[in-house]
């Protein structure tokens, strides 16, 4: 099984660049965008295996774009990235489609394993 | 004629010398002329002069009659001989003038009754002679008559003498006999005047007593009965007299047996008696009478009736009716309080006291019945936490007439009384000291219990207020947090990777950078965390409103900012400075900002202004767009436990909490808000300080 194709999604750009950087030397195929729109455009237009997708972006809540990326393809796996330790805000997401969430700061191992098994969960549904 | 020249020359001659002749002729008959003339002239101012003389009164001068000239002469002549005559004429009118002055003094010698004046001047003017002696004659025959006269008179007066002598006697007797006829007439005039007096005195006295006043005789007729009669029953006191039964058909038929009674009693006793009873007057009106009568003794101490004075009371009877009322009243007020209350006099001595008294202090009947402060005080002393600042109190108040105090009590059995005193005044006298007691021992416990569940929920809305925060914080730490462990998991992949650090020494200091960067930012976060925290104890201090506004939305920006809020600031500048309590002006900054940003749809606008609401407050506007607050809602959203919010996402707390703590400072917290068109609060804070 080759590696993921991975968009990360996320307005903290310095947090993107080191995890970007951090993936690639783990090999993956990663992408990073801080904007909504470049996000749903890349989704559209090169379409990825995960998108690790930060719970907090500007003007739009991650809830919103989990939606939307969704819509687009709902093959598509979505971890989502967040700061807050509300168990509330977990559910909500899970019940929106996302197949996994990681609290930051996460560990790297965490981000890599909750790739692969998205990655699985994805092949095992095409 | 010979007309040689020598010839002619002779001629000439001699005319010229008869020429010359002539001349001197001439100038001598000038000269001449001309001595006549200042001779004339002369003389004529000579006979002026004399004429001018004696026409103003001088016959006496006299000219020379000398002159060349004959005119002048006669008339100097002519001059003096009038002047002669003159002076003769003034001579003999002198003398007449001289006789005539001496007959009037003569005469008015006679008129001032000098008989034996006489005319005796001797004149040579036959008209004074003849005049001397008519008037010499005319005294005399005066004289004479007058001489007759008086003896008639003397003869007169002599009689008249012996006449008025004898007028005299009879008239002196006459006076005597008048005077003592005067004497009688006084005195029986004075005895009648007393007469009437004492009278009038009397029936004075009597018609004009207030009361009704009559006078019973031992037969039972009326001798006497006053006009006031009419005032009191509406009866004539002819109507009295008339029939004497009529005092008592007037009594109520209630109040005959005190009549009866009365009338056996009065017989045996000589002293005064009173009763009261009842009339009903000619008009039908009820009247209130005070009777006293007393037996009237004559001087040989015979029994002359009875002699009463009927007076109207109703007045004060419906004034004692009205007082037994207020009294009754009172006493059934002071058993019905629920305060325990007492009464205590200047001297000490208890005047008054409800039964919730005594059952509130324990007070056996035993102490009670002593009308003794001392001996109550005594007594309820040991049930006191703190009787000694009891007494001190007691002592002080009774010290201080005026004083009026208010205080709490503690008892040992847990008991807490109010203990309100204040003296007692008849007019503006103080007679004595009112003491006022309530059990308040309830009504502590629920405002202690009150009070413990206020603090309770005060803590719960800072809880709520510190997990918003807290989720806000965590956030804005984790993100940094994440950025540190990404770049220095970043820097140990890359060491693991390789040990050349030299070549990745560029990317190490970089990826430094960012993490110092981070750090920075929860440094940041932390330190205002710990700022806000802290404040929690109630300090007034210089406050520059518009940093505090700035510091709230610093903890809410991210917020805002992730559910695209838009956030306009309006703050004035060189806003003066309040002195406040920052950490609570932020709590309700913070409590009212947060609603805004949860009522508000996404992209939805929350404005925040500030001004100068006057010179003592500043005025901080929050304004959303959201939907705003229905009527029948916004009434109630000061209300604590009041909350639209679903379950568990707000305690109810905030907007109540926030009016409190404005009220404290002595500032209001207002909303303005219409259905569907948004909401705005408004906090006034005061320039300075709180109200406590």
């Amino acid at each position: 099984m080759s590696q993921a194709k991975v968009l990360l999604v996320d307005d903290e750009v310095e947090f993107g660049f080191a995890l970007v950087e951090r993936l690639r030397l783990k090999h993956y195929d990663v992408k990073a965008v801080s904007q909504v729109e470049d996000a749903l455009a890349a989704v559209r237009n090169d379409p990825p295996d995960v998108v690790l997708l930060d719970f907090m972006m500007p003007g739009m809540d991650g809830i919103e774009i989990l939606k939307l990326i969704k819509q687009i393809d709902p093959s598509i796996e979505v971890i989502m990235l967040t700061g807050h330790a509300d168990t509330r805000i977990v559910e909500e997401v899970m019940k929106s489609g996302a197949s996994e969430y990681i609290m930051k700061p996460a560990d790297l191992g965490e981000v890599i394993i909750k790739i692969d098994n998205a990655k699985k969960k994805r092949n095992s549904v095409k | 004629m010979n007309l040689d020249v020598p010839s002619m020359k002779d001629t000439c001659e001699v005319f010229n010398e008869q020429i010359k002749e002539y001349r001197q002729i001439v100038e001598d008959r000038d000269r001449e002329l001309e001595n006549i003339s200042i001779e004339m002239a002369i003389g004529l101012s000579e006979v002026f002069g004399s004429l001018k003389s004696i026409s103003s009164g001088d016959p006496l001068v006299r000219i020379p009659e000398i002159s060349n000239i004959e005119l002048i002469h006669k008339l100097k002549h002519l001059v003096n001989l009038t002047a002669q005559n003159i002076e003769e004429i003034v001579e003999l009118s002198h003398e007449f003038a001289i006789g005539l002055a001496e007959h009037f003094d003569v005469l008015h010698r006679v008129s001032a009754g000098d008989l034996h004046a006489r005319v005796s001047g001797e004149s040579h003017v036959e008209l004074l002679e003849s005049l001397k002696r008519v008037t010499n004659k005319m005294i005399m025959s005066i004289s004479k008559e007058i001489d007759i006269r008086k003896q008639t008179e003397a003869a007169l007066q002599k009689a008249h003498d012996k006449l008025e002598h004898r007028v005299e006697e009879r008239t002196i007797e006459l006076r005597i006999l008048n005077e003592k006829l005067w004497t009688e007439i006084v005195e029986r005039k004075r005895v009648g005047e007393e007469l009437r007096e004492a009278e009038l005195r009397y029936r004075t006295v009597a018609d004009f007593t207030y009361d009704w006043e009559y006078w019973e005789t031992p037969d039972g007729t009326l001798r006497y009965v006053s006009p006031s009669c009419e005032r009191i029953t509406g009866f004539t006191p002819k109507d009295f007299i008339d029939n004497p039964n009529l005092i008592f058909e007037i009594i109520i038929s209630e109040d005959h047996s005190i009549l009866d009674k009365h009338r056996n009693d009065a017989i045996k006793v000589l002293s005064p008696q009173s009763i009261m009873f009842r009339i009903i007057r000619k008009d039908g009106k009820m009247r209130w009478m005070e009777h006293v009568c007393q037996a009237v003794i004559g001087n040989q101490g015979e029994f002359l009736g009875v002699r009463a004075s009927n007076r109207d009371i109703t007045i004060r009877k419906q004034a004692e009716e009205k007082l037994s009322n207020t009294l009754s009243l009172l006493s059934a007020t002071l058993e019905s309080t629920a305060d325990g209350i007492l009464v205590v006099d200047r001297e000490g001595k208890i005047a008054s006291f409800n039964q919730k008294f005594l059952q509130m202090w324990h007070i056996p009947e035993s102490v009670i019945a002593s009308k003794d402060d001392r001996k109550v005080i005594d007594f309820v002393l040991e049930q006191l936490k703190d009787p000694e600042t009891f007494l001190t109190k007691v002592t002080e108040l009774y010290a201080s007439d005026e004083a009026e105090s208010f205080d709490t009590v503690e008892f040992k059995d847990k008991r807490i009384f109010e203990r309100f005193s204040q003296p007692q005044k008849l007019g503006n006298t103080v007679v004595g000291r009112v003491w006022s007691f309530r059990d308040i021992t309830k009504r502590k416990r629920a405002e202690d219990a009150l009070r413990e569940s206020e603090q309770l929920l005060l803590q719960a809305h800072k809880m709520e207020a510190i997990g918003r925060l807290a989720a806000g914080v965590a956030h804005e730490i984790n993100n940094p947090l994440a950025v540190i462990n990404e770049n220095a998991g970043l820097m140990k992949d890359l060491l693991e990777l390789s040990e050349n650090i030299e070549q990745n020494k560029e990317k190490f200091l970089g990826t430094l950078d960012v993490i110092f960067e981070s750090v920075n930012r929860c440094r940041t976060i932390t330190h205002r965390l710990l700022g806000f925290a802290r404040r929690t104890d109630i300090s007034y201090a210089v406050i520059d409103v518009n940093d505090a506004v700035r510091e709230v939305i610093g903890f809410l920006e991210k917020e805002i900012l992730y559910r695209n809020i838009h956030l306009k600031l309006n703050l004035k500048e060189d806003l003066p400075s309040v002195v406040s309590d920052r950490g609570q002006l932020q709590q309700v900054l913070l409590n009212i900002i947060n609603n805004a940003i949860d009522v508000v749809e996404k992209g939805g606008l929350i404005e925040i202004f500030t001004d100068i609401k006057d010179e003592n407050a500043i005025r901080v506007s929050v304004r959303d767009n959201g939907h705003g607050i229905p009527e029948d809602i916004i009434k109630h959203i000061f209300e604590p436990f009041f909350t639209t919010k679903e379950k568990g996402k707000g305690t109810g707390l905030g907007l109540s909490i926030s009016y409190g703590i404005m009220r404290k400072m002595g500032g209001i917290i207002l909303v303005e808000s219409k259905d569907g068109n948004g909401t705005t609060f408004i906090i006034e804070i005061p320039q300075k300080g709180g109200t406590d």
